[in-house]
């Protein structure tokens, strides 16, 4: 028991460092702003400003070696010091796709294992909740009705499309990036040592020239489309789920709240219609 | 010997990015928030969260009053963002008063909100307002963007209030394949959308209009502002903009829905087919004098969108088509916008009071 509580503890702590580290550039705090409502801006703003200076380390980092090779030998193949990992990094920031699909592969041996350990936990923390604050904290029963699995399933279903549609998304836009740094390649004139200021601008206005085309093309909108329309959906059928989850408790559920709006509407055009 | 890239350059464009960032962080700690919409105002109406603010012209010479209303997808205030760079301020300085409408933020008890109650109920309630308080049976108009659509429908059925209609950046032709705008959102599932949010947030708004220049918005226009971190001035201006960027309010869902529809995806403004409840938006009603600005820049509504709206207005016999070498805010916000648009705007005032 002290393991798990140890375990969410050190969790929790692990994200408020992460908070914290998140919010301060070199020695300084953004404690000591005291721009009241604006304090949020100017962190997000000062956040992006010295984000773009990791990007410009981050490109130097990508093409230092490409350039240093191509100057030794004009028909090396630069793919061999070429770390994607890095340019994927630059790519995912800007399309804000920084994030690592989760790994859900299972050993199909410890499913089992794994589905009571999971169930355990949970059984285990809400039971000893109801039993010290009543029935209110009962731990929900995860599959009530064949209804409730059909949103199970359907929520799994559209929690994969999305997966499915962000995967594809993300190797569309890393290909890109490889292609277009193949033309960068086939374009500089690396005999002499470069200026990198300058050859961050061109990097700049090539990438950007070069991704308003793929912006234009079917495959892109499909593929942009297919990612947000699913991440929608995706959101939906987990609403839907939680609504029923939750129909048997004490909760206004976004549904009655709905209904509430629904009627608050009426009244007002019916008042705005008395006015006139 | 090869070397690549010259690194001393590098570690010294480095340090003195870290410098400036650290003394910005200094400069702005003595400050106690970032100013907007400071002009001199009245507040003259007021229904629900809509609010209409007056700005009056010191050295008047234009009788028709001016409405600017900006589209629901972000602040009024953009109109006003500092004493230099405030739209209302400069066209004030042409002798013309000005009335801007403040919609407010959407919340979801406003979701059913839809296009009628925008443009039939509060527009029109805003320009009897301003009739009432000017003083004068007619107003101009003046709509960017969604506001332009906004700014056309109302005239098409109260053509008899608007004296002169000025558009900018209209999504009039829609049936386009380019773009955000034009091509992404045709697909996009905007009900969806709505069904999940039904107040859809501004930052999924701002999600899909930032990938639209994503290495101009993301990286050079940040990393760029290393320049004028260390003039507190430029400074201050920069985040103001940001402020109004990041300020982006919610939507009703009802309304977004129908704009999205009527216009972005099925094209039924231009093609005389949109309606606001039961009436009909007849593009042929609208006889008012037009001055319908593009930005020569605008990579979310070009001029290919907008130009179509004159032979769409056949009753208008006054139409001028006026291209600014500015992008799509920037029509409102950018330097070479006030030293064209303005005096432009200001003197077809003139020349239509």
């Amino acid at each position: 028991m002290s393991n798990t509580a140890d375990y969410l503890r050190n969790l929790a702590d692990q994200i408020r460092r992460e908070y914290r580290h998140s919010t301060r550039f070199g020695s300084l705090s953004y404690d000591q702003l005291a721009l009241g409502t604006d304090t949020e801006l100017v962190e997000d703003t000062l956040l992006r400003v010295s984000g773009s200076a990791d990007i410009y380390l981050k490109v130097y980092e990508l093409w230092q070696p490409v350039v240093e090779l191509l100057q030794q030998d004009p028909t090396a193949d630069w793919h061999t010091v070429t770390d994607y990992n890095k340019l994927n990094y630059i790519l995912n920031r800007l399309y804000n796709i920084d994030y690592e699909l989760p790994n859900l592969t299972i050993n199909l041996d410890q499913v089992d294992q794994k589905s009571c350990s999971l169930d355990q936990l949970f059984t285990t923390v809400f039971q000893q909740l109801d039993g010290a604050a009543g029935l209110h904290y009962q731990s929900p029963t995860m599959v009530k009705n064949k209804h409730h699995q059909a949103l199970i399933a359907d929520c799994l279903t559209s929690l994969a499309d999305y997966i499915q549609s962000a995967d594809l998304y993300k190797q569309h836009i890393h290909n890109a990036g490889k292609n277009i740094m193949s033309q960068i390649v086939a374009q500089i004139n690396s005999a002499d040592a470069l200026d990198f200021n300058e050859f961050f601008d061109f990097w700049i206005e090539y990438n950007e020239r070069e991704f308003e085309k793929l912006f234009n093309t079917d495959l892109y909108t499909k593929l942009k489309t297919d990612l947000t329309n699913s991440a929608t959906q995706a959101k939906i059928q987990y609403a839907r789920f939680l609504e029923q989850q939750y129909a048997d408790y004490p909760l206004v559920t976004k549904k009655d709240f709905k209904e509430l709006l629904d009627l608050v509407d009426s009244l007002q055009k019916q008042i705005k219609e008395l006015q006139r | 010997m090869s070397q690549g890239f010259n690194f001393n350059q590098v570690t010294a464009t480095l340090r003195d990015f870290d410098r400036k960032v650290l003394d910005s962080i200094d400069y702005l700690a003595s400050q106690q928030s970032i100013p907007v919409a400071t002009s001199p105002r009245d507040t003259v109406y007021q229904e629900d969260k809509v609010k209409v603010y007056y700005y009056p012209s010191e050295n008047l010479t234009c009788e028709t009053p001016l409405i600017l209303i900006w589209p629901l997808f972000n602040h009024f205030y953009v109109f006003d963002l500092h004493p230099d760079l405030s739209f209302v301020r400069a066209l004030n300085a042409q002798g013309v008063n000005v009335y801007v409408v403040d919609w407010g933020t959407a919340t979801r008890a406003d979701m059913h909100k839809s296009m009628e109650d925008y443009i039939l109920g509060y527009l029109n309630n805003v320009v009897n307002a301003v009739q009432s308080h000017s003083n004068n049976s007619k107003v101009s108009i003046f709509g960017f963007c969604q506001a332009a659509v906004f700014a056309i429908a109302y005239a098409s059925l109260y053509g008899y209030k608007v004296k002169n209609l000025i558009t900018a950046a209209i999504p009039a032709e829609c049936s386009l394949d380019h773009g955000l705008i034009f091509k992404r959102y045709k697909k996009t599932n905007i009900k969806d959308r709505v069904e999940f949010y039904q107040s859809v947030p501004g930052h999924v708004f701002n999600a899909d209009f930032f990938t639209v220049s994503p290495f101009f918005v993301n990286i050079k226009k940040y990393f760029n502002a290393r320049e004028i971190l260390g003039h507190p001035e430029s400074l201050m201006n920069f985040l103001r903009v940001e402020k109004w960027v990041y300020d982006s309010p919610d939507q009703a869902g009802a309304c977004m829905q129908e704009f999205f529809h009527n216009c972005y995806i099925e094209n039924k403004f231009l093609t005389n087919q949109m309606k606001l409840g039961d009436h009909l938006v007849d593009l042929a009603k609208v006889t008012a004098p037009l001055l319908n600005i593009s930005g020569e820049y605008d990579d979310m509504i070009g001029k290919s969108s907008s130009m179509p709206l004159a032979d769409a207005l056949p009753n208008s016999q006054d139409k001028t088509f006026y291209l600014v070498p500015a992008g799509h805010i920037g029509l409102v916000i950018s330097r070479r916008s006030y030293e064209t648009l303005v005096p432009t705007l200001g003197e077809w005032l003139h020349n239509h009071d």
